[in-house]
């Protein structure tokens, strides 16, 4: 199973620091996810998102 | 109360059917089984007692059984059936006298002349029914001129003929006429009886009958007299003069030409019962009015989604359009901390700063959870002590041990509820007093505080509550509800009932059927609008772009207008048959109002003309029938019209006839059991209630010829 991470970073990050990150980890074969990848229509993002409710 | 004047109990003569024999035990069964309740036993030229006693005994009270007998006359060669039915207290005699005249005879070869017939059954003061004209063997005209000529009681004469038509066109023209059923088969007589003549006025015994068959006043007033009734004193013309009537709690017909002021008199009836506080209107047919009294058009159509379980979602929508993002922390104030931190020697020293928050959510929840546990229980424990099912159900010692286990428990709960909201609440103060050291070291040493949070759990239950409030609304407007449909009135056997309908529907982003108007006024175009963003926003409730969506629902134009789930509702409202939409013509739009005011429960009836735009068979058929029921449940009804059906038909009570002629205005008060109309200003003034009812009214002779079902004026 690909591991996968949760990227949760502040909109102002992404350029600067999270899309690097972002590839170089997909380069070493982690996947990720986060809140503002692009990444809303994935099941597992909102079952994620659900997880926090408390 | 039906009558039967004419039945068989046995085959008597050879032609006889066996079917019209019958045992005292079914005939009494069949008899009950029916709205007859006077019957004559009339078998051919015999009486027997033994059974009319036995029917007489097992009828009971509520049923009159007459004796009598079908004579064969044959007199100057003219052969015909005459009936001659006698009082119940003569049986024994009259059975004697039957015996007489028929002893050396069978009833077969038995026949009788006219003034045998006298000489035998006269002194008994008798009711003679001839079989008449079509009714066959039928009695001629001579042997009947000769049996009213010579009996004692020629008003006790009637001419028996096969049908209420006849019997009625009869009637209209002067004789007294009746029909039975001449019953030949006892199993069809529950079908046959429902044609059966109906008395109007009750009727008490033979003798009684016989008196009102002569039109006795006395008797017909002792009769009237014994309806509730009220003396009305009206105002009802301009000349200030008074019209005194007595009011029934039965049909009270108000008739005359047009322009005779009839109006004027069932308003002044109204108003009369108005000012006692009892509900009266006049009711005026005016087919436009139906689309008015259903309230077509919605202007008061109100609906209560609590009872469709439907969430009004009110504070749903609030949060949607104040709902903001709640960023999450940025990795410079991160990189800002932690420089300063290596260069401020104060800040270093002071590790207060770096405690960090408690957690608070957990301890919240939990109070929540013992403050909901403890508000129920307490509400269980008050319905407990208040509902009368409970006592009921429970004696008092498991009533009281029921009340101490939850009280206990809620005692229990409350201390928990208490423990829960002062952790929760010591939680809070921590995290507060730690926020307040951290402003205070950042404020005082310059150098940042260390950031409490990544922000992402605040960022994720922001995203989660706004998916839920969108999901409420999207849940809500989704929710069908059923057709409200209400029955209008029948139009008649070929169509059916005319049902009202009432369509609700939400705007669901892609209506656009025109036929359904907005319920509030919201524009139908905000409406649509508002609930697609909704749809977006929870579709894009994890994506980049959702407080664009927001953004967008708040600029929708009016959006203000929209704070609850109520304000996107849509409605159509329209007649139908079978479910399909119909428009009433006027003259059914008629027929369903007057059916509409005569099913509305009320003391009093008064309606005006209610024959326009009415056909006759529809009068005959519903609104005569339904006025009848209405007198029948002892309501006052007031009718004034120019129609027979209504005014002959239903045989009124009370007649008020107004009259234009050459000497201005004249009242006439009267009814069709005395037939006559009674000028109260001159008692000597009368007319003749059959006669001017049938030059009056529209329709008046075919009224009489159809109105022999009712048998009360003949």
């Amino acid at each position: 199973m690909t591991p996968k991470v949760l990227i949760s970073h502040a909109g102002e990050d992404k350029d600067r620091v999270v899309i690097e990150f972002v590839t170089m980890l997909r380069e070493n074969g982690i996947d990720t996810m986060g809140n503002n990848l692009d990444l809303h229509s994935s099941h597992v993002q909102r079952d994620y998102f659900h997880g926090w409710r408390l | 109360m039906k009558i039967d004047i004419h039945t068989h109990t046995r085959k008597c003569k050879s032609g006889d059917a066996p079917s019209r024999d019958i045992s005292a035990v079914d005939f009494c069964e069949t008899i009950l089984s029916t709205e007859v309740r006077i019957i004559a036993i009339t078998n051919h030229n015999v009486f027997d007692l033994d059974q009319f006693e036995e029917i007489e005994t097992r009828m009971g009270e509520d049923t009159q059984v007459w004796p009598g007998i079908e004579l064969d006359v044959l007199d100057g060669g003219s052969r015909g059936h005459l009936l001659v039915i006698v009082s119940p207290m003569l049986a024994k005699e009259f059975s004697e006298a039957v015996q007489e005249i028929t002893k050396n005879s069978s009833p077969d070869s038995f026949t009788v002349t006219i003034d045998e017939v006298l000489a035998t059954f006269d002194a008994f003061n008798p009711l003679y029914v001839a079989h008449y004209k079509q009714k066959k063997p039928n009695i001629s005209n001579e042997l009947l001129e000769m049996l009213e000529s010579k009996t004692n009681n020629p008003g006790c004469v009637v001419k028996e003929v096969t049908n209420s038509i006849s019997a009625g066109i009869y009637i209209s023209h002067g004789h007294s006429s009746i029909y039975g059923s001449d019953i030949h088969d006892w199993l069809k007589y529950e079908e046959f009886s429902h044609d059966l003549p109906d008395l109007r006025l009750p009727v008490d015994s033979f003798e009684h009958f016989c008196l009102l068959l002569k039109k006795d006043p006395t008797t017909i007033n002792t009769v009237l007299d014994r309806k509730t009734s009220e003396d009305l004193v009206l105002l009802p013309f301009d000349d200030s003069s008074i019209l005194e009537i007595k009011a029934f709690n039965d049909i009270n017909v108000v008739f005359g030409p047009k322009g005779t002021g009839k109006t004027c008199i069932l308003k002044a009836i109204a108003k009369h019962y108005l000012e006692s506080g009892i509900d009266a209107r006049v009711y005026e047919s005016a087919s436009d009015r139906l689309d008015e009294i259903f309230d077509i058009k919605g202007r008061d159509l109100t609906i209560n989604l609590d009872t469709h379980s439907i969430n009004y979602c009110s504070d749903e929508i609030e949060a949607l359009r104040d709902a903001g993002e709640i960023a999450v922390t940025g990795l410079s104030k991160y990189v800002v901390y932690f420089a300063a931190k290596s260069t401020n020697r104060n800040a270093k020293r002071i590790m207060l700063k770096d405690i960090e928050p408690e957690e608070e959510s957990s301890a919240k929840r939990e109070f929540s959870e013992s403050n909901e546990a403890a508000k129920t229980t307490a509400k269980f424990l008050e319905f407990l002590n208040k509902n009368p099912s409970m006592k009921k159900e429970l004696d008092t010692k498991e009533l009281t041990e029921v009340v101490r286990i939850l009280s206990e428990l809620l005692k229990r709960l409350l201390k928990r509820e208490w423990n829960s909201f002062s952790g929760w609440k010591e939680i809070c103060l921590l995290n507060s007093a730690i926020r307040a050291f951290r402003n205070e070291v950042e404020r005082k040493t310059g150098m940042p505080a260390k950031p409490t949070t990544t922000g992402f759990r605040d960022y994720a239950m922001n995203r989660i509550k706004i998916e839920i409030n969108a999901a409420k609304i999207v849940n809500s407007v989704d929710t069908k509800t059923a057709i409200q449909t209400e029955l209008v009135g029948s139009l008649g056997s070929n169509k059916g009932d005319l049902q009202f309908r009432t369509e609700f529907k939400f705007q669901s982003g892609a209506i656009t059927d025109g036929a359904l108007s907005s319920l509030t006024g919201v524009k139908k175009g905000t409406q649509k609008k508002f609930v697609n963003c909704v749809r977006n926003i929870l579709k894009h409730t994890y994506a980049d772009d959702l407080f664009q969506h927001i953004s967008e629902l708040n600029e929708i134009d009016d959006v203000e207008d929209i704070k609850t789930v109520y304000e996107l509702l849509l409605f159509k409202r329209y007649f139908a048959i079978d479910g399909q939409p119909y428009s009433p013509s006027s003259g059914e739009s008629s027929m369903v109002m007057l059916q509409k005011e005569l099913g509305t429960d009320k003391e009093v009836y008064i309606l005006d003309e209610p024959e326009r735009s009415l056909g006759n068979e529809y009068i005959s058929d519903v609104i005569v029938p339904l006025i009848k029921e209405r007198a029948r449940a002892g309501k006052k009804v007031f009718i004034s019209t120019h129609d027979a059906n209504i005014a002959v038909r239903t045989l009124p009570y009370s007649s008020v006839y107004r009259y234009h002629g050459q000497e201005g205005y004249s009242t006439y008060i009267g009814n069709p059991f005395t037939n006559n109309l009674v000028n109260p200003d001159d008692e000597g003034d009368q007319l003749d209630w059959k006669k001017i009812s049938m030059r009056t009214l529209e329709g008046g002779e075919k009224a009489f010829g159809e109105r022999g079902k009712i048998y009360g004026n003949n």
